[in-house]
């Protein structure tokens, strides 16, 4: 059933981790690494699914998104989905695709608004800060 | 004290669990079970639902911090989850009774709805501060359900009279809860985005970003970049240590090298997640080679350790470590610990439920 797993995995490319919708940069559950396992016997669909976080609350949401675009497959028969529970996900689950697409998101906002690391403990900001704050109390 | 680091958890709890304090709500059974699944993820020695879906003590959350683990101070919050939980899942009476029965060991914050509207909000700021001048901080939620609704921190006509009353009521911290959203509700305004300006005109407060890391983790890292009085909070997040140590440590590469240790808070979210496993495993903690050379940074010390389990809290709400560790040193928790030793995890919340005749697996 080559054709039919390669249909699966197709309509699971449509179905986003909701922290990256969030954040505005969309990664299907199968970039985010979050698909552990992927069976398909005959026209039955058995997959783990593995949450990204500790206690994710969303776990239910995206099982449901899964199971509707899974429904929309031709041929399709059962499908069941379990939580990975004995794994730990970690971004190296993730697939090239998901990286480079994060990667390039996280460069693209870096030139946007360049950070440098402990700014708020950079040479003169303490002063800095403490002038402004005197100049607000005597404002107030 | 472990290893001599003062500890001082910031954020713990008492829930109320009870059916009788949900609605019937499918959001509100959600959650109920999201937290459930939470603390039975944690180890062997967790409490079953049934134990777990009651009204926790005050006396027994002070029991299982400074009995149970090596917490020697602990915040607790009065949560305002009031579309969720009837009494918001840990109402204000427990926050007055640990402050007034062991101030030695307790902080407290006081906690209002921004969705109720700025005059109600006042008005309740005010009732709950005169009920506990000793109050340290306000504790947040960002949204409410049933119907869907919610306010940014950012908000100049809701959310900046209501810091401006916190501050001249002696209020030094914010608390948000961010980066886990309860259950499928909108995600947005569990999103970090609206903190920088309120960290902008409130500069001598803090504003602490619950769960930091959970979620948002890049865009956390930048405020704690820029904003000297915005801290990432550790609550639930530190539990990844030992659930899942590769996201803890991305979290932890992430942080150091924006914020560095400064800007790191520990808190579990004790009774739903216990102190001691989570501290035993923190206090050794080390960062892997790749993640030194990932992130371009020094490897994390004992300085480090003992800034982020008490001393960068101790130093925003201007507690002296030395006059802390005098209050605690002869109480009613270090008599007993020195009688008892190190008690079991949740052995008092056993014997609790075991007194009120509960049924216990």
């Amino acid at each position: 059933m080559a054709g039919l797993r390669e249909a699966v995995e197709a309509a699971l490319h449509t179905v986003y981790d909701p922290c990256s919708v969030a954040s505005q940069s969309p990664v299907s559950v199968i970039d985010m690494g979050m698909v552990s396992a992927l069976d398909v016997t005959g026209d039955t669909v058995e997959i783990r699914l593995l949450p990204t976080n500790l206690g994710c609350t969303l776990v239910p949401s995206i099982m449901i998104a899964m199971e509707e675009a899974l429904g929309a497959v031709p041929g399709i028969g059962a499908v069941s989905i379990a939580i990975d529970k004995d794994t730990h996900w970690s971004p190296d689950q993730m697939s090239t695709r998901g990286r480079d697409l994060l990667s390039h998101r996280r460069a693209q906002a870096q030139a946007q608004m360049p950070i440098q690391p402990k700014q708020w403990m950079l040479q003169g900001q303490d002063e800095a800060r403490r002038r402004r704050l005197e100049m607000k109390r005597r404002a107030s | 004290m472990i290893d001599g680091m003062f500890v001082f958890n910031a954020v713990a709890h008492a829930y109320n669990m009870s059916d009788d304090n949900i609605p019937n709500s499918h959001y509100a059974n959600r959650l109920r079970d999201g937290l459930v699944h939470l603390h039975m993820r944690q180890g062997d020695f967790a409490m079953d639902g049934a134990g777990q879906c009651t009204d926790w003590p005050i006396e027994v959350l002070a029991r299982s911090l400074f009995l149970e683990s090596d917490c020697d101070m602990a915040a607790t919050h009065t949560l305002r989850l009031d579309s969720w939980f009837h009494d918001g899942l840990c109402r204000r009476e427990k926050t007055v009774e640990a402050v007034n029965r062991w101030p030695q060991r307790f902080v407290g914050y006081v906690g209002v709805d921004p969705t109720r509207g700025l005059e109600a909000c006042l008005d309740d700021l005010d009732e709950q501060i005169d009920e506990m001048p000793s109050a340290v901080g306000l504790k947040l939620y960002p949204s409410q359900v049933n119907p869907h609704r919610s306010w940014r921190m950012d908000d100049e006509s809701l959310a900046f009279p209501l810091f401006e009353r916190a501050r001249k009521r002696g209020i030094r911290t914010v608390a948000v809860h961010k980066a886990a959203p309860f259950g499928p509700v909108p995600i947005a305004p569990f999103r970090v985005d609206d903190i920088d300006l309120a960290a902008d005109a409130f500069p001598d407060m803090a504003f602490e970003i619950i769960h930091a890391g959970l979620a948002f983790t890049e865009e956390t890292a930048m405020l704690l970049a820029l904003f000297p009085n915005v801290y990432a909070n550790f609550e639930v997040t530190s539990a990844l240590i030992n659930t899942n140590p590769a996201q803890f440590e991305l979290v932890m590469g992430t942080f150091l090298r924006q914020g560095g240790s400064e800007k790191i808070i520990y808190s579990d979210g004790s009774m739903v997640l216990h102190s001691q496993p989570i501290l035993e495993s923190f206090r050794n903690y080390r960062l892997k080679d790749e993640t030194l050379e990932r992130f371009n940074i020094p490897q994390i010390t004992d300085q480090d350790i003992a800034n982020i389990l008490g001393l960068n809290y101790a130093k925003i709400l201007g507690v002296d470590i030395d006059e802390a560790k005098a209050a605690i040193a002869d109480d009613e928790f270090a008599r007993e610990r020195a009688r008892t030793g190190i008690q079991e995890p949740f052995s008092n919340w056993r014997k609790h439920l075991a007194d009120a005749r509960l049924e216990v697996a």
